[in-house]
């Protein structure tokens, strides 16, 4: 472990120009992924909570002597489902009529000689809306019910239930193509920085092979560098992000319309803390890995002589 | 403990830099290998040290063939022979007992150990004054002696010095050669190349004279 430290110590001290551009620039690259994730992460949140309960409304066949408590029960019965009330006719005027109290007060239907409006059950699922599929879980659930003896239609918000699954599902598509392609260049980032260090010390690796280390033992302290950079990198990104996080927070709670969303936003929590760390420590690792392997087969002083 | 039968080297180009090379040295040896600039003698040396392969032939250092060693073999191979090179190889950021300890270290024994051996080998080379220097500060003379030490302080059953005079004047490489001789006497087996006849000369040691990648003379 001291030896390790020492060589990490000494690659900066020979490549302290590289380091600091290496650092910001990881730094800046893992900023973003957090960022990305966060957010997501937020979005998802605030998403699932406010779509919480998906209402079908069942519109029942008019004219029809139906048992209302049977279908009722055969509805209840279904897996997905978790509540079903009855709004009977009467009701459902009521309703309409206090609606429309608001905002056109003249045009109550209180006069109306027939009540047109059907019968009809309102259906609670248990399956919150987070992505497209189960958008399509509530479009089987839909017509599945529709296909029942005495229901005349259902409905349920089609086209905005199903952009909103779409908009949730497309913000967390993007978010993992956003964070591959930086852990991708992360990789080639470390490994270059790694590069330069092995070819500043190519004749102690010389040296050392020559006085029998292992290839496992020459290796290693590159590794370790790339971890603990990863390491570094990934916890600066963790802190710019929880900064500018708590600052977008801090904004949107001022705002009169969007205060109540900010109560709902979050960071992470420790564990993933600890993991995204760990995540970053072992890209490091790996990109260094991925360039000592290609740089240093035991036998370099062989390659390099002459 | 150094054994050629029918080596061939072919460098690209193609270059014939070994050619049917065929000997022995025995536990024990003190060997001069001279010949020319361009004699093959480097090619030789090389291949004891694992650093590169026969084209043909068969080399045997110390119990182990050298074409089957790999990546991972070589270097616990590397940890039964000493090499000296001319140019020292010396780490410039280590200090003298560092550097001397080098091969101690790559095998993890524990430090209280390679002090008190580092100690024992400075002191017999006139060297414990300097442990803390680093190589830029000493003479070149001690720089070999700080090499050959590191070259031994494992006791390698072999050591392997190639041009260990070449960057030296005539009074300190007589002074490196009466080192390498001592080490003889101690037990270990030396095999020394050298393009100076007139040090070679005044020793009575066997001779393996290359020419032309081939040998043209062996005085055993
Ligand atoms: N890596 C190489 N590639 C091509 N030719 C080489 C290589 N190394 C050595 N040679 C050639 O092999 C011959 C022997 O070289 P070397 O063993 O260095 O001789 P010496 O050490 O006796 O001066 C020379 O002709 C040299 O140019
Ligand atoms: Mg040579």
């Amino acid at each position: 472990m001291k030896n390790l430290m020492s060589s990490y110590a000494r690659t900066w001290a020979q490549h302290t120009g590289i380091q600091f551009a290496t650092l910001s620039i990881l730094s800046a690259t893992l900023t973003v992924v957090a960022i990305v994730f966060v957010t997501s992460f937020n979005v998802n949140r605030i998403m699932t909570q406010w779509g919480t309960d998906i209402k079908l409304t069942a519109y029942l066949e008019n004219d029809k002597d139906l048992d209302f408590a049977l279908l009722e029960k055969k509805i209840q019965g279904m897996d997905s489902v978790k509540a079903v009330e009855f709004v009977g006719k009467e009701r459902a005027l009521q309703i309409f009529n206090n609606q429309l109290k608001d905002i056109t007060p003249e045009f109550l239907s209180e006069n109306l000689d027939a009540n047109p409006l059907p019968n009809s059950f309102e259906i609670t699922l248990k399956e919150q809306i987070k992505n497209s599929e189960s958008y399509e879980v509530l479009t089987k659930q839909a017509s599945l019910i529709s296909s029942f003896e005495g229901i005349e239609d259902v409905s349920y918000g089609q086209s905005w239930l199903k952009n909103y699954s779409a908009f949730v599902s497309g913000v967390t598509t993007s978010g993992i193509v956003v964070i591959l392609i930086l852990l991708v260049g992360s990789l080639f980032i470390i490994g270059n920085s790694i590069r330069s260090s092995i070819s500043s010390r190519k004749e102690e690796i010389e040296i050392l092979e020559l006085v029998g280390a292992t290839r496992f033992s020459i290796r290693l302290p590159f590794v370790f560098e790339g971890f603990v950079t990863g390491a570094l990198t990934s916890a600066i990104g963790l802190f710019i992000c929880f900064f500018l996080f708590s600052w977008a927070k801090a904004i949107i709670s001022q705002s009169a319309v969007l205060a109540r969303l900010s109560e709902t936003m979050q960071f992470f929590d420790y564990s993933f803390i600890f993991l995204f760390v760990l995540g970053g420590a072992l890209i490091g690792a790996l990109g260094s890995f991925l360039t000592v392997r290609g740089i240093n087969d035991g036998w370099s002083a062989s390659q390099g002589a002459n | 403990m150094i054994q050629f039968s029918h080596v061939y080297k072919t460098y690209l180009g193609p270059v014939h830099a070994l050619r049917n090379i065929e000997f022995e040295i025995d536990k024990g040896e003190f060997v001069f290998l001279t010949g020319p600039s361009g004699a093959g003698k480097t090619t030789l040396f090389r291949m004891i040290s694992a650093y590169d392969k026969p084209s043909s032939g068969v080399v045997r250092v110390s119990g182990s063939s050298i074409d089957e060693l790999n990546a991972n073999t070589v270097a616990y191979f590397r940890r039964k022979i000493g090499v000296v090179f001319q140019d020292f190889k010396l780490l410039k950021d280590r200090t003298l007992a560092e550097n001397v300890a080098l091969p101690l270290t790559v095998k993890g024994h524990p430090q209280k150990l390679i002090d008190q051996k580092v100690n024992e080998l400075l002191d017999q080379l006139g060297l414990s004054h300097r442990k803390y220097q680093y190589p830029a500060q000493i003479s070149g003379g001690e720089q070999q002696r700080v090499a050959i030490a590191r070259a031994l302080i494992h006791q390698p059953g072999v050591l392997i010095a190639d041009e260990p005079t070449g960057n030296l004047d005539p009074q300190l490489s007589e002074e490196i050669m009466d080192l390498l001789e001592s080490v003889n006497a101690q037990g270990t087996t030396v095999f020394v190349a050298t393009h100076d006849h007139e040090l070679v000369r005044r020793r009575a040691k066997r001779v393996i004279e290359l020419a032309g990648g081939q040998i043209v003379r062996d005085s055993r």
